[in-house]
């Protein structure tokens, strides 16, 4: 299982934002690297 | 900065203390009401296994709860002073308080640092690790709906070396409490000197493991193992170098191997998996570098030292878990923080050999005992140069207990009602009564 989040959420000042880049970042199983699924995290 | 704002608001900077208690009892309360999503979230990202993230996400509820209680204490002190004088001092919240969270426990250490910070008032931006970010930000969820009001915690994602060093270097921020490698916690010292901003420094470990004669050998072994290869080894107070009696190493040795070939190593989702994968490909090449170096420095290796050979685990981070003999501390298995699975073992004979032996490394952080004779285990308390030590037990730590490093192994401590110290500014307040 692989989990990719499209874009991190921040909380900041009790609101959710976008990651400053908006940049996609990954999150990997560490007991199975391949990406066979994505999934989408509050985004 | 929002966390800046959020601090001088009226709706934080004038709360009652003990609302600010009942804030983290919400908080303690949806933690718990939440734990089964959470500790699934800690093993998807960091791979440990459920049962690990299950105790974990316990052990952050119970550090929110006990700092809720704590809220409404955070007390000053009258101080005697020549006649016709009044002296206190206030115990103030630090201001802002940035906290960088390791991807090894993300969510107890997350829980360590900030509930303290808020029991005392403070406003805080939390840093998870860019690899194990999801529990934090949950957490973040959770407290808005705690009530806990808007600015008061904050939640930022990203690489260390962008976000991390940004926080860590802006002059707003009045506290840094960092958890992580000596190497990255020298350089957020170096950046906070230049704003004189305090910080709190909780970095590596190569902790020694004694075993002595006369004490519950099974048990021993079993902690023994535990200690090393609980979270695969990612710790910074992983029991990952153990000292045994010559008298009983034999017997002993033969059955911490047992017990460690019998470890289930698997997928930390897995209800059956003993011990999950390393927490990124990286570590896992770093750990297999680090058996390299063993082997060629003359260590023997009794068992592990490679990937497993289970088909099934090819695609993951996995090691086995790994013991090697005749380790010392001029090999790098014997001195450096590998943060793996990988024990290293040593005979000894007396107590003053043990000391010097226990003592010989950088770290301080940690280490374990095991007699049953309490002249030794007392002996041990004074002699052995680091800041926690267990006797008969190990890996054992409480939200109440202070837990912090000697050494290069931090500064300060958390845990404990002492850490409000940390948390909290102190004003001397001098009045002249005649």
């Amino acid at each position: 299982m692989t989990v990719q989040i499209q874009k991190y959420k921040m909380l900041i000042g009790g609101e959710w934002k976008d990651s400053a880049n908006g940049a996609v970042s990954s999150v990997l199983d560490p007991s199975n690297n391949v990406q066979d699924r994505t999934r989408k995290l509050q985004s | 900065m929002s966390a800046k704002i959020a601090l001088e608001s009226a709706g934080w900077v004038d709360i009652d203390p003990s609302k600010r208690g009942r804030l983290l009892t919400k908080l303690t309360t949806l933690v718990r009401e939440n734990s089964e999503q959470l500790a699934k979230l800690e093993t998807m990202s960091e791979g440990k296994t459920l049962r690990e993230s299950k105790g974990d996400v316990a052990w952050a509820a119970r550090a929110f709860e006990y700092w809720a209680g704590l809220a409404d204490k955070v007390e000053g002190e009258t101080i005697p002073v020549p006649p016709r004088r009044l002296n206190y001092t206030l115990r103030e919240p630090l201001g802002v308080t940035v906290h960088i969270v390791p991807w090894n426990y993300p969510i107890a250490l997350a829980a360590r640092s900030l509930a303290p910070a808020i029991a005392a008032g403070n406003t805080v931006v939390v840093k998870p690790s860019e690899i194990t970010p999801l529990t934090a930000i949950m957490l973040g969820d959770l407290a808005l709906k705690a009530g806990i009001p808007k600015g008061v915690i904050n939640v930022v994602t990203g690489s260390g070396a962008e976000v991390g060093e940004a926080l860590v270097s802006d002059p707003r921020v009045d506290g840094i409490v960092f958890t992580g490698s000596a190497e990255t916690g020298t350089q957020v010292m170096e950046s906070a000197a230049k704003n004189v901003t305090r910080v709190l420094l909780e970095l590596g470990g190569k902790n020694p493991h004694i075993v002595f004669p006369d004490a519950d050998l099974a048990k021993a072994a079993k902690s023994v193992k535990e200690g090393i290869f609980t979270n695969a080894g990612q710790m910074c107070w992983a029991g990952s170098r153990a000292f045994i009696h010559e008298s009983i190493y034999d017997d002993f040795v033969k059955d911490l191997v047992a017990k460690t070939r019998a470890i289930k190593v698997g997928p930390g989702r897995d209800d059956t998996s003993e011990m999950g994968p390393l927490a990124s490909k990286a570590r896992q090449d770093v750990v297999l570098g680090f058996v390299k170096d063993g082997l060629e420095e003359g260590a023997s290796l009794l068992c592990g030292g490679k990937k497993p050979s289970d088909p099934g685990l090819q695609k993951g981070n996995f090691v086995e878990p790994t013991i090697f003999e005749n380790v010392n501390g001029k090999m790098k298995i014997g001195c450096d923080e590998i943060f793996g699975p990988v024990l290293g073992l040593t005979q000894f004979k007396t107590l003053d050999e043990v000391v010097a032996m226990a003592n010989e490394t950088d770290y301080g952080l940690y280490g374990g005992v095991w007699t049953s004779n309490l002249k030794v285990a007392h002996e041990l308390a004074v002699r052995l140069q680091v800041g926690g030590l267990a006797v008969n037990e190990y890996l054992v730590t409480f939200p109440q207990t202070p837990f912090g490093g000697y050494k290069d192994s931090g500064i300060g401590h958390e845990n404990g009602i002492r850490s409000l110290e940390f948390y909290t500014r102190t004003k001397n307040v001098s009045i002249n009564l005649s």
